[in-house]
């Protein structure tokens, strides 16, 4: 990959969506539905604490049993998330999302927050390279790739 | 040409991908409720259901239609039947279809699963997570030949 974390958070744009860990699963829910997104980050202060994602909501509180309303967000979210730094490669986001099935991930430049990269980010910027590469090979067969 | 490899790599049709994850689809009738769904697609820890009527694909339910149309509408999960909150006539891609155009479909539109069905046969169910893989896979088999390249060992 020719992209860096840094280019990918950069194309979606900033803003990362937060919440405070006293809200319910139901309140946490009506964020990332009017956000868009597919998880939200816990925030105490300007702590990272957790990540919750729609996944969880699928395992931890409707196949539990669990009432959305009546669940606290701390009780159900994924605690102290892995998280990657803005420098890494991001081949290394790649073997975080296939190996270990992730699909967002925390991005930290140092100790502070920098955004969340997601496994659609990635594979729209591994889509975008192919094509260029494609259109680069169209090219040259057509002799006019630059030398 | 480093690129050549990867287009073709690409190109490879997408019952290729379906052979090599060697996981059947499995799918559940439309009275199945959220919270069996829910419970089903977490034994198998895969994050969409397949809703067949008889052997008829009739749509998808994944854990999007669980938030907007389960959770943030209030329903009770245990009595809602996955007929109310499916996704109809899902977007459906045959075996020959190249892996790059469900991954266009996929960023596109913002899928993250997609039924492969050849004629009105049920083949299997391809990820976002599989694609990724597919494409990281791709992506280092590119960068070995690369190196072999550099150091001359690269086959002409």
């Amino acid at each position: 990959m020719n992209t860096s974390i840094s280019a990918l958070l950069e194309h979606k744009g900033s803003g990362v969506f937060s919440v405070t860990p006293s809200i319910s699963v139901a309140e946490a829910v009506r964020e990332m539905n009017y956000f868009k997104v597919g998880s939200v980050l816990v925030l105490d202060g300007d702590r990272l604490v957790g990540i919750f994602t729609e996944r969880d909501v699928l395992m931890r509180v409707v196949a539990a049993g669990r009432d959305p309303r009546q669940t606290a967000l701390v009780s159900v979210m994924t605690c102290d998330p892995v998280t990657v730094d803005i420098s890494e490669p991001v081949e290394h986001v790649m073997d975080l999302f296939t190996e270990r099935r992730f699909r967002h991930l925390p991005v930290m430049d140092h100790s502070r927050l920098a955004g969340v990269i997601s496994i659609g980010d990635v594979l729209r910027a591994v889509a975008e390279e192919n094509r260029q590469e494609a259109d680069q090979l169209r090219q040259y067969i057509a002799g006019g790739y630059p030398s | 040409m480093s690129g050549t490899s990867q287009i073709g790599l690409m190109n490879t049709s997408i019952s290729v991908l379906l052979e090599r994850k060697g996981r059947a689809a499995f799918s559940v009738p439309p009275t199945t409720t959220v919270t069996e769904a829910a419970r089903e697609t977490q034994r198998r820890k895969v994050g969409a259901v397949l809703v067949m009527e008889g052997d008829q694909l009739v749509g998808i339910f994944t854990e999007r239609d669980l938030l907007w149309r389960v959770v943030a509408a209030g329903l009770d999960p245990k009595t809602t039947p996955l007929s109310q909150v499916m996704t109809r006539n899902p977007i459906t891609a045959g075996p020959t279809t190249p892996i790059q155009q469900v991954m266009d479909i996929f960023t596109e539109k913002r899928f993250r699963h997609m039924p492969v069905m050849d004629g009105g046969k049920l083949l299997g169910i391809i990820s976002i997570g599989d694609a990724l893989r597919w494409a990281a896979a791709v992506h280092r088999q590119e960068a070995e030949q690369l190196k072999q390249y550099i150091s001359g060992g690269y086959p002409t």
